[in-house]
């Protein structure tokens, strides 16, 4: 049994796809004030293009709440989004069932880097995250740690990561 | 008969009651809201317990100022969104600089 779980946060929010299909389309400022130009490429590559806008918004909205909030000298272009996280953790694999554990269609692994936020395992290239889609709601989570109390590595098995 | 210095003065009420106006504009337009822009004042809280807006629509709201006044707003400037007068006062100062 490992320790207290204090150092460990957990960001969530949701975002509903219907706000951004009219601004992610018909208003791409709105995209570009949010997420930076790879982002953007994986946002806008597809034609449920919205679906993924609204997960990008939604997985920074996460990582601010994993971080406790917004702070001095907040860009949103400081929170980088990975779509595709490399390799399995256990943090992963929590946010991922947390995730299915919301009626969404599947959950899509993710890893996020954000000021505040430390990756929730020793080797962990950002914090853990995974988002999903269901009845027009993207929903995003996001597993980190405070990066003032890198001792606490308590999630069971994340040196294994 | 309006001296120069009145005739000066009553021009920039009028640019800042304009400016103040274009404002409410772009809120109403890029909220969707079905108001009269008329109806927020110009001391209307924007951010907070204002319009209580949330993260999306606030982007909204930066994107279509920055549009409509040509001014470029960093994130950690939000706070002059305290109200339409403070967002007047901070679009002229940008203007001033350029």
């Amino acid at each position: 049994m490992s320790g207290a779980r204090t150092a460990t946060r957990i960001g969530i929010d949701a975002v509903r796809v219907a706000r951004l299909a009219r601004t992610g389309r018909a208003d791409e400022r709105v995209a570009r004030a949010v997420l930076g130009p790879g982002e953007l490429r994986w946002a806008l590559a597809r034609p449920t293009s919205p679906v993924r806008l609204a997960a990008g918004i939604a997985l920074k909205e996460a990582a601010i709440k994993c971080a406790g909030g917004r702070r001095p000298g907040f860009a949103w272009h400081d929170i980088r989004i990975d779509p595709v996280r490399p390799g399995r953790c256990p943090c992963g694999e929590r946010a991922e069932a947390l995730i299915r554990g919301l009626y969404v269609d599947r959950a899509h692994p993710a890893s996020v880097r954000a000021p505040g936020v430390s990756a929730c395992c020793p080797a962990g290239r950002g914090a853990a995250a995974a988002w999903g889609c269901g009845d027009g709601l993207v929903v995003a989570v996001v597993i980190g740690r405070d990066p003032a109390r890198p001792e606490d590595i308590d999630i069971e098995g994340s040196a294994a990561c | 008969m309006l001296t120069a210095a009145q005739a000066r003065i009553l021009e920039r009420v009028r640019e800042r009651q304009l400016r103040c106006h274009e404002i409410k504009e772009v809120i109403v337009e890029r909220l969707d809201l079905d108001l009269d822009p008329d109806w927020l004042t110009d001391d209307q809280a924007i951010l907070g317990r204002g319009l209580e807006l949330d993260s999306i629509h606030v982007i909204e709201v930066v994107v279509g100022i920055e549009w409509q006044f040509k001014v470029n707003i960093t994130d950690d400037e939000l706070d002059r969104f305290g109200s339409v007068n403070m967002l007047a006062d901070f679009i002229e100062s940008r203007r001033e600089d350029a």
